[in-house]
Formats: structure tokens, C-alpha cells, sequence
């Protein structure tokens, strides 16, 4: 009842011919900059907020709303085209998307990572209409103890998945959390790991280490062999996905899309959780696991639909707790405490218009985003036959603006630099970057959730176990650690893994 | 080689044919390279997109252009609690083409703090004037057993160490109100950090912590909700938004005042008539009807103070944050 009611009032609002208008610029410039390297939706919303004081809240908001998940989508298409992931999230979409697109798939690879997305939002949109307010009780149930469980198992499960050994995986998820602490500790101020450089003092971005792991690493290790380099372009094949890829990906989209429907419920951590989350468990329950690091369509698939639904679910607590999960969210809270709406619990009954017009916008903005990239394809997997010697030099420089257009600094750009040439070295070693990226993003999370509960707790360590969520997660930590250790289990997770080698 | 710079000096004359061009459009008058302004106007934001001191600038910028006839650029040097954005701004030519729109923060809190400044916060800056001055509200669990700060005061007496709150960062104007009360009230209550008041929002309505200090326009609708109650606002006299909440030194701290403040400054030797050019523009600019409604329902009042005046409220709150650091211990060693 109230369902319908709502979601009709929801797409009465962005089925006005101005809504849709801003939801179509909003997706299709986000789509844009998503597929530039580095220039992020952050800088973009900053520099179009001016525009939208004199909108009506619902405009502004569904355009805003627009470029943000345009942006995300655009970032999934470079990791899967080059290796360069335009946001945490598409991390896990390089691993077999960039696969693909090298055995030529890069189409099918593509038009997955949109039709995923597009089922993960209409399921996410039912989701928030049926459960909006229950989810944000949910939100509440974490505090520090409970974060700090979650992301532990996270680290665990990722390090302990990965090929190699688990001590490797371990190895990488800490040094990540050692780069992830760099700069300013929050509990006390003192600076970490800083050598007294300005531009270390606010830690380290994340875009500085993606486009330096991953795309600038690549670039290096492509220099390599002289000849093979443009072998993979030159058979850029079908453009759209084959029916047995459908068929592998149906289930995977399903399984992403619940993994990251509820994952986004946890403001900051969820969205990049969300997609590594899903990638891992696809692995887990796939037949053909061995299959996955070598162009996987489910390892498209899943990722790309939960982190698409955690995008969706994210918007709940933003909405009704004010809490930004992200930089741009805090961006676009700004933008509605301008309007004089302030994010709370009342947002639903005082501003339905603006909440149930922005939910009903999204499954317009995934259907336009369908309609606009589908065709685009084409054209995608066209620029990859841009000869070598003219395509990545373009990329680096393209970054390389990028990454200075975040703070406007050129310290990072010589750290991507850094980061490329360590990457090199970890590919050279083979040891995976996966781990390192998620103890870089969680790290500081884990750290300071850690610190926090045990201020709380006045120092008794018991917190971590005495609390049933998070003695769940730690549970579950603890028997990953145990099956790994175990000589029969680990030895036939190597013979699996060997098998696919 | 020859046409190379042959082609760069031809980019270069239509480059600057194109720049007048568009000066003269801008102006709308004939401008010479001697008056102020004779190019964009950038205002550099010491944080990332989305705090106080960014969204003012976006809401200002429109207009200053208007009234400056020059395009305003709002700009984001990101970086050490502000300190890299203003360090930009004290460095710059001083000619009124480079101002920085700032927050206490990074002038009169961080030089206390213990790291060594690359610029000195009272004699590298000439103030313009300052724009908007707000308060944070303490605000309780709605479980607490109590319902006015002068009963949580008592409570905290009867069970030291018991209570905890949540700030937005340390050595933040929140975090700093809440160390001034602890110091005044004489009571004991953890301080828990929290990666902005978005973060501890949650932690406050969830009894994770007992209180929290923060933005007013943040926490209204959780007040309006029921799940937070107000306790007390940190300024001198009570805010229009919240009229009912009384201030802190109603409750029985006499003396207490803790509040922000955002001002455009520009860097010192500018000028007296840039200045004088610069300050009738965000005089002005504070004028407007359009401006004064996005401010106030940012939970925030629009000041425009002259020069001078804002000089003096940065000296005093120098000195102000600079005894209460000392006495609370808070820089590093």
C-alpha cells in the first residue's frame, strides 16, 4: 500500500520533464568524467553546486545524485578497458574485467558491468521503498566494536583468498595498513610517517595509489616485451556479452546485489567492502573458481552489481542521519542544508517529494545509463585500438592532471609515480595488490574504530567479544585463520588454484 | 625551430587579445593593467569541497563577481587543517588577486598547537572582514537521566569518568568547547574523536557516547525527532534558530563563550585601495537578501565586520585558544 503510494509519488516527481532533463545531464556528464582519469565526481559536484542553489531541491538533488553514480559507472568502464579504476569500488572490476578486455571481451565486459548495474538498481530501488526506515535502525546497530569486527574479517577473508600463500596475503593486507595510516593520527593529532613533507600531513589519497598500483604499474610492465604489446587490441571481438556469459553472470548479478544492499547500509566502509565482499563469494561458491583472475565474467558481474546496490542503499543513512558515507556525500549534504533541508529522521514524511523523487531518479538514471553506454560500447572498445605509442602516453598525462586536480598538489603526482614503480615490483614478485588496496582503504577505519572501542570500554579488550555482532564477525575471522592453517584444506586450495595456472 | 616560435608568439598575441576581450566583457568598462581588479579573482578554501568554509565561498562567489566585474575562482588547496591553503594565500603577490577564505582554525588554534608554522598567522595576513560567526549546540542521548546541563553537570560530580563525548577532531573549535566546559564545570568525561560530526551523530543516538557538540543545523532534525535533546549553544547569548536552548553561561558556568568564525583575508601589503575595493564588495555582498537566506539556513549569522574589527577579534581569540591549549596540554612535543 504505502509501497505504491510511495514510489508512484517518487516517480510523479522525477517523470517531470526538468527531472528527467537533470537526471540525464547529471548521469551522462558523471559518465564522462567517470571515464577521465582521476577528475572525480567530487571536483565536478563542487563546481556545478553554485547551479544548483537556484534549483528546486529536487532538481538539484537528482542531478547531483546523477553525476555520482554516473561517475561511478564511468570509473568501472576504464578499469575494465585499461587497468585504471576510477573509485575504490572498481578495484575488484580490473582483476577480470581488464582480462577480458585483453582476450578481446572488452564489449561483453562492458555491457555485463551495465546490465549488473542496472538489475542492482531496480532490486536496490524495491529494497529502499520496502525497508527505508528498518535500514536505518539497522545503521544504528554498528559502533565501534562492531566496525572494527567487520573490517577484520574482511582483511582476513581477502588475504587468506588470494593465489599464493596466506602469509603473502597477509603480508600485503599490513603493509597497506601501514600506508593507510600515514598522516595526521586522529586520536591525538601527531603526524605518522610524514617525514616532515606538507603533503603527507593529510595521509595519502586513494586515487594516487589506484592509478600508481594499477594503471601506471601496467604501463611500465607493458614497456616490457617490445612486440606483443598491441597483440590484445587487434582482436577486440563481439560487443556484446555471449548467452553463456548471461547465463554465468545471472547469479552472480543476484548474489552481488543482496552482498551489497546490505553492505551499503554501513556508512564509509560499506561501498568498497561491498565489492571485494562480492567478488570473494562468487569465488567461494563458483564451479569453476580457478577461472577467476583470468576474465571471470562473474568476477565482473558480482562486483559491479553490489557496488552499484550499495551505492543505492548508501543513500538511506546519508539521508536520514546525515551521515556522508563519502567525501561527495558530504559534498551533497551541503548542497541540501543550502536548500534549508537538513538530512534526519524526518526527511521521509516532511520532504517526500525530495526522497522518494530522488529513489525513483536512481532507477531512471540506471535505465538512462543502460540506454547511454550500450551504445557507447562501441566507441569504448574502438579507443583501445588507438595505436600503443599514442594511448598511454595520453593516459598518464590524463592522470596525471587528474590526480593534481584533487588537491591541487604535485606532491601527489610524484607519489603516484611511487606507487607505480612499487606496484611493478609487487607484479614482478607476484604478489597480489588486491590485499594491499583493501588494508590501504580499511586501515585507518580499523584503527581508529579499534582505539575507539576500547576508550569506550575504558580499556577492557572484552568489548570486542562480549558484543554478539561483532564476536560473530570475529568468529568467523577465527575459523578462516584455523581452515588456512590446516594443512589438508590449504593444500587443496593450492591444488585448485594450481589447476587455473 | 623558426616557425615553432613563429606559432607560439602568434598563440601568444591571440591569447592575450582573447584575455582582454574577455576583461573588457567582465568589466564592462575599458580596464587598464593598473586598476584592481585586472584578473580573475581566486579565493583559496583550506579544506576539500563541502566544509563551512568552501560552501560560503561557493555561495559568495556569484556575487563578488558581480560587484568586482572580475571572475571569482573559488579555489581548494586541501591540507593540514587549512594550514597548507593559507600558507598558499601568505605567500601569493600581494595585489588582491589571490584571498583566502578561512576558518579559526588555521590561524588562531594550530599555531598553539605544537608544529612549526611556514607563515605567521597576525602579521602575514591584512583581514578583510569577517563573514559569518556560528556556535555549536551540546546535545545529550535522549536516555540521559538529564534534562538541563547544569544537571549533567551534577551528575558527571557524583560518577567522574563515567560519561563520554564525541567530537569532530581534536584541537577542533568542537572539541576545544567541550575541554573549556570540562575545565570550567570542573567534571570528567571522556573525549572520543570521530572523523567529522556526520560520524558522531550516529554514536550520540545510539548511546555510544552520552553528549556531543556540534553544528546547530546538523543536529536540529534529531532534535526535532526526539532522539537527541538539546543541552546547551556555547555562545555569549542565545541563537535564533534554537531560541529555547540556553546558553552555558545561563546554565551555571559563568563567563563561558566558545564560538567559529569564517573571514576573507587577503595577504599583508595589499594595498589600502584594493583593500578598501575588496572589503565594499563582501560589504555589499553581505547585503543581499539571497545571500543572507543561504547563510542563515546554513545555521549560521552573517557578520561583515570592518578591517579593523575583525583584526582585533583574531588577536583576542589568538590569545584566547593559546592559554586554553597551554592549560589543557593539548600540543604536541
Amino acid at each position: 500500500m504505502d509501497l505504491f503510494g510511495n514510489l508512484s509519488l517518487g516517480f510523479g516527481v522525477a517523470f517531470s520533464f526538468d527531472n528527467l532533463l537533470f537526471c540525464f545531464v547529471g548521469v551522462t556528464l558523471g559518465t564522462f568524467i567517470g571515464v577521465l582519469p582521476g577528475v572525480g565526481p567530487l571536483v565536478t559536484i563542487a563546481l556545478l553546486l553554485p547551479l544548483t542553489f537556484s534549483l528546486p531541491p529536487e532538481g538539484a538533488m537528482i542531478m547531483l545524485a546523477g553525476i555520482y553514480y554516473g561517475a561511478a559507472y564511468g570509473g568501472s568502464t576504464t578499469a575494465i578497458l585499461v587497468n585504471l579504476p576510477g573509485e575504490s569500488s572498481s578495484v575488484v572490476t580490473c582483476i577480470d574485467g581488464y582480462q577480458m578486455a585483453r582476450q578481446g571481451r572488452a564489449g561483453s565486459a562492458l555491457a555485463i558491468a551495465a546490465v549488473g548495474s542496472f538489475i542492482a538498481g531496480c532490486i536496490g530501488t524495491i529494497l529502499i521503498a520496502l525497508f527505508g526506515p528498518p535500514i536505518t535502525r539497522l545503521a544504528l546497530q554498528f559502533g565501534a566494536p562492531e566496525y572494527f569486527s567487520l573490517m577484520l574479517m574482511a582483511l582476513i577473508l581477502t588475504a587468506s583468498l588470494v593465489r599464493g600463500s596466506v602469509l603473502q596475503g597477509i603480508g600485503m593486507a599490513l603493509l597497506g595498513v601501514m600506508f593507510g595510516l600515514i598522516g595526521m593520527d586522529v586520536n591525538s593529532g601527531a603526524l605518522r610517517y610524514t617525514f616532515n613533507i606538507t603533503g603527507l600531513a593529510d595521509g595519502v589519497e586513494f586515487a594516487v595509489v589506484a592509478m600508481g598500483f594499477f594503471a601506471f604499474a601496467e604501463i611500465i610492465s607493458n614497456l616490457e616485451h617490445d612486440r606483443q604489446r598491441e597483440v590484445f587490441v587487434n582482436k577486440v571481438s563481439s560487443l556484446m556479452p555471449t548467452r553463456e556469459d548471461m547465463r554465468r553472470s545471472i547469479g552472480a548479478i543476484l548474489r552481488g546485489t543482496g552482498i551489497g544492499a546490505f553492505f551499503g547500509i554501513l556508512p564509509g566502509a560499506g561501498q568498497t567492502i561491498s565489492s571485494f565482499a562480492a567478488y570473494m563469494f562468487e569465488k567461494k561458491v563458483s564451479r569453476r573458481p580457478e577461472a577467476f583472475g583470468q576474465g571471470a565474467v562473474e568476477g565482473v558481474a558480482a562486483p559491479e552489481a553490489a557496488n552499484n546496490a550499495a551505492a543505492q542503499t548508501a543513500f538511506i543513512p546519508t539521508l536520514t542521519l546525515g551521515i556522508p558515507g563519502s567525501a561527495t556525500m558530504a559534498l551533497m549534504l551541503g548542497a541540501l542544508m543550502i536548500q534549508g533541508i537538513a538530512p534526519g529522521p524526518q526527511i521521509m514524511t516532511d520532504h517526500p517529494r525530495l526522497f522518494w523523487g530522488l529513489i525513483a531518479s536512481m532507477w531512471i538514471g540506471n535505465a538512462l545509463l543502460v540506454v547511454l553506454n550500450l551504445p557507447l560500447i562501441g566507441l569504448w572498445t574502438r579507443m583501445l585500438k588507438i595505436p600503443y605509442r599514442w594511448l598511454y602516453p595520453g593516459i598518464l598525462v590524463l592522470s596525471c592532471i587528474g590526480i593534481f586536480s584533487i588537491n591541487n598538489s604535485t606532491t601527489d603526482v610524484l607519489l603516484a609515480a611511487l606507487f607505480g614503480v612499487l606496484g611493478y615490483v609487487f607484479m614482478k614478485l607476484s604478489c597480489e595488490p588486491a590485499p594491499f588496496v583493501l588494508g590501504f582503504i580499511l586501515g585507518p577505519m580499523l584503527e581508529e574504530n579499534f582505539r575507539r572501542a576500547m576508550l569506550l570500554s575504558r580499556g577492557d579488550p572484552g568489548t570486542f567479544i562480549s558484543n554478539p555482532i561483532s564476536a560473530g564477525f570475529l568468529l568467523v575471522s577465527a575459523v578462516v585463520i584455523v581452515a588456512m592453517i590446516t594443512p589438508s584444506i590449504r593444500r587443496k586450495k593450492d591444488l585448485a588454484i594450481d589447476e587455473s595456472a | 625551430m623558426k616557425n615553432g616560435a613563429f606559432g607560439a608568439a602568434c598563440a601568444r598575441t591571440f591569447a592575450l587579445a582573447a584575455l582582454s576581450a574577455i576583461i573588457g566583457l567582465g568589466a564592462g568598462t575599458a580596464a587598464s593593467a593598473q586598476t584592481y581588479p585586472n584578473q580573475p579573482i581566486r579565493v583559496i578554501v583550506g579544506f576539500p569541497p563541502g566544509g563551512a568554509a568552501d560552501l560560503l565561498a561557493r555561495v559568495l562567489a556569484p556575487h563578488l563577481q558581480q560587484e568586482l566585474g572580475q571572475p571569482v575562482i573559488v579555489e581548494n588547496r586541501p591540507g593540514a587543517q587549512g594550514r597548507v591553503g593559507a600558507d598558499s594565500v601568505a605567500k601569493a603577490k600581494p595585489d588582491g588577486h589571490t584571498i583566502l577564505m578561512s576558518t579559526e582554525g588555521a590561524l588562531v588554534i594550530t599555531p598553539h598547537m605544537g608544529e612549526a608554522l611556514p607563515y605567521d598567522p597576525l602579521k602575514d595576513f591584512a583581514p578583510i572582514s569577517q563573514v559569518v560567526g556560528f556556535a555549536p549546540v551540546i546535545v545529550a542521548n535522549a536516555s540521559l537521566e538529564a534534562d538541563t546541563l547544569a544537571d549533567f553537570i551534577a551528575l558527571a560530580k557524583k560518577n567522574p569518568g563515567k560519561y563520554s563525548y564525541g567530537h569532530s577532531g581534536i584541537g577542533g573549535p568542537n572539541h576545544l568547547a567541550m575541554e573549556l566546559l570540562k575545565e570550567m564545570a570542573g567534571i570528567d568525561i571522556a573525549a572520543i574523536p570521530y572523523q567529522g560530526t556526520g560520524a558522531a551523530i550516529p554514536a550520540v543516538i545510539s548511546n555510544e557516547v552520552s553528549l556531543l557538540a556540534g553544528a546547530i543545523p546538523a543536529l536540529t532534525p534529531h532534535i526535532t525527532a526526539k532522539s537527541l535533546k538539546p543541552l546547551a549553544v556555547t555562545s555569549s547569548e542565545r541563537i535564533s534558530s534554537v531560541p529555547d536552548v540556553p546558553t552555558v553561561a545561563e546554565s551555571g558556568v559563568a563567563g563561558y563563550e566558545m564560538s567559529s568564525w569564517v573571514g576573507l583575508l587577503a595577504p599583508a601589503g595589499t594595498p589600502d585601495d584594493v583593500m578598501e575595493t575588496l572589503h565594499a564588495a563582501i560589504a555589499k555582498t553581505l547585503k543581499n537578501p539571497q545571500v543572507i537566506k543561504s547563510i542563515e539556513q546554513g545555521g549560521q549569522t552573517v557578520v561583515g565586520s570592518t578591517p579593523d574589527a575583525f583584526m582585533k577579534r583574531i588577536t583576542g581569540d589568538y590569545e584566547k585558544y593559546g592559554a586554553l591549549i597551554k592549560s589543557l596540554g593539548l600540543a604536541q612535543k
